[in-house]
């Protein structure tokens, strides 16, 4: 593991705002995100499309598209601001300290090229490693997530979709990074290749004191591979807290409708409801929450003024006017008539 | 032939699935060819057999390539079987032509995974949702234009004014699959099949399609047939659960049966391998 010394944490977001310029205005897709990542730990970052949680893993590794731009606050990472980093040196850091596991798909890796080939191209190139090393530690790769080392000298079309993505796993290990960014890793896996990958990633998490920051709109990934969660919703951070927190005692309306809204084979419900009406416009978005037009509680502070995110217990984190009538709450928004009250989608 | 239509009571079958088999011969690639040999057939489904009784539904669960989709498009004869029979209301699809093959393709109607792909964006909701009458020529334009508002209304897309003269760029996901919906039920089927039907949809919104789809169904005593590799939602969809591995059925039954106690070591597996929701 690379030094990464004291209790500190590893990555300070801190009012991060990342905005895209369109033919309509300005989308602010991410409009004040701060949270903090401490070393080992690994953080589910999710939310429905258009919420900002991709835009937010790129604004931190800085692979944003060329439309989009840090517009605000900062991305500390081991004391320094990526937000303002030159390019040539965030160049640098890309691999060695931060990597990204994009969504599983063939795009990720060049396919007329060996996977040992590729992952030497990033041992050699990248890392200085000298060629005789960097066999070896590919090897090692491979086997940390559970692949066979022959099948190194293997072409990316003769793997399937779950060794592909275990092989893209390998490699942001590569250079040791000290925080993986994963991108919808595991969505476009069939079932049971993705409880594989998952349980990859789990062990990788007992053996390396890598931090992670999973993006997904699958809460039940979240579930299963991190140890804290921020709900993102229309640019903003709704939630924050650990699994265990936010699984077992949610605030925010948005959490709690999103439980209501998942099937759960476990504990089969009788009807899911969902969360009727669709996010706001980011180009223009409202004043006060941005969850108060899907919101069935919404009272006349809500559309005025912005809640605060406001710590309601130790970690956990809510923007939400309402928090003090939590069990209110919690009790009606399992009822399907309380969100009967808006537009359906 | 047997009797069938309005005499049907809901103890009739609706499709009868015979022993039906899709093997695919691929191409030789160059290496082969020059290696010389027949290369090995494929067979993406390889002797499925089930029943279904009007308003029944049946989910097949299975990952890709278990040929899940490929039984799907053969029992709306989108593709051709290599064997076995499908016999849908009475009739087998294998002999359907002329007329008889426009009204099956009326009583059975498929909804799409992706309703993003699944409308032309340059046709109006009312244009899309109208298409199937004025194909199948029914109706004079003022009952046609009443049907697709009430198709719209039954999937709750209201005020229905608001939604006729948009395109689809201004709908969200979740509206253009109920309009996806309204098309696939304009034609008063017997038979719907839906093929991930939410998939692509943001997970806050995924409950209200599916409660739209049961509710019609429901309503219109529709048999009908779930793809998803998701089991969660074949358990809140469906009476029925098929499980698919490498072409063939090899678990099928009453869902909460086969979800609580399975007997395929595969249907073990892919159980085990749906994320729960508990942390752990």
């Amino acid at each position: 593991m690379m030094a990464t010394t004291g209790r500190g944490p590893l990555l300070e977001v801190v009012d991060l705002k990342t905005y895209y310029r369109t033919r309509r205005g300005v989308a602010r897709a991410v409009d004040g995100v701060s949270f903090t990542l401490a070393q080992g730990q690994h953080l589910g970052l999710i939310g429905e499309s258009g919420s900002g949680k991709t835009t937010t893993g790129r604004a931190i590794i800085r692979v944003l598209p060329r439309n989009a731009e840090i517009v605000g606050g900062q991305i500390l990472f081991k004391g320094r601001d990526l937000a303002r980093l030159p390019e040539r040196d965030m160049r640098d850091l890309r691999w060695r300290e931060i990597a990204m596991v994009p969504q599983a798909s063939m795009g990720s890796l060049d396919p007329v090229y060996r996977l040992g080939d590729q992952m030497l191209e990033v041992l050699v190139n990248r890392g200085g490693y000298e060629r005789s090393a960097a066999r070896d530690r590919s090897k090692e790769l491979f086997g940390l997530v559970g692949l066979d080392a022959a099948r190194l000298d293997n072409y990316p079309h003769e793997f399937s979709g779950g060794m592909r993505q275990r092989a893209v796993i390998a490699m942001a290990l590569a250079l040791d990074p000290a925080l993986i960014i994963a991108d919808e890793p595991v969505t476009a896996l069939d079932v049971i290749v993705q409880a594989q990958v998952l349980e990859t990633l789990r062990k990788l998490q007992e053996r390396l004191s890598v931090s992670v920051i999973m993006i997904t709109h699958d809460i039940s990934v979240v579930a299963q591979t991190c140890d804290s969660v921020a709900v993102m919703y229309a640019g903003k951070i709704v939630e924050q807290g650990s699994v265990r927190h936010i699984f077992s005692a949610p605030y925010h309306p948005y959490t709690l409708g999103l439980e209501n809204a998942y099937p759960n084979l476990a504990k089969p419900k009788d009807t899911l409801i969902s969360i009727e009406g669709f996010p706001p416009d980011l180009v223009d978005p409202p004043e006060g929450c941005r969850f108060a037009a899907r919101c069935p509680f919404a009272m006349e502070v809500c559309l005025r003024e912005e809640p605060p995110l406001v710590e309601v217990a130790s970690g956990h984190f809510v923007a939400c006017h309402q928090t003090d009538k939590v069990d209110y709450l919690r009790i009606k928004s399992r009822e399907a008539e309380t969100w009967q009250r808006v537009a359906p989608v | 032939m047997a009797a069938r239509g309005a005499s049907l009571n809901s103890a009739d079958i609706v499709l009868s699935v015979r022993d039906l088999k899709k093997h695919f011969q691929p191409r030789r690639g160059f290496m082969a060819a020059l290696r010389g040999g027949e290369a090995p057939v494929i067979k993406a489904v390889d002797g499925v057999s089930f029943e279904l009784k009007r308003g029944q539904s049946l989910g097949i669960a299975g990952e890709s390539g278990s040929g899940k989709t490929t039984t799907a498009r053969m029992l709306l004869k989108l593709v051709e079987p290599t064997g076995g029979e499908v016999v849908f209301d009475g009739d087998s699809l294998r002999d359907l032509d002329g007329p008889d093959l426009k009204a099956f393709r009326r009583k059975a109607q498929l909804m799409f995974q992706n309703p993003y792909e699944a409308l032309n964006p340059r046709f109006t909701i009312f244009r899309s949702v109208v298409e199937p009458l004025l194909i199948h020529a029914i109706g004079s334009p003022q009952e046609r234009r009443q049907r697709v508002v009430d198709a719209l209304r039954q999937v709750h897309l209201e005020p229905v004014e608001h939604y006729l003269d948009k395109h689809p760029h201004h709908l969200s996901g979740g509206q253009l699959q109920r309009v996806v919906l309204a098309r696939a039920l304009i034609l008063n089927p017997i038979f719907l099949v839906a093929d991930e039907p939410v998939s692509m949809l943001d997970v806050s919104i995924r409950a209200g399609i599916l409660n739209t789809i049961k509710e019609m169904s429901q309503r219109l005593k529709l048999t009908t047939l779930y793809i998803s590799h998701d089991l969660s939602l074949i358990q809140y969809m469906c009476d029925m659960t098929a499980v698919m591995y490498q072409g063939r059925i090899v678990e099928l039954g009453p869902t909460a049966q086969v979800i609580s106690d399975p007997q395929h070591e595969y249907t073990r597996a892919l159980i085990a391998a749906v994320p729960m929701l508990e942390p752990r």
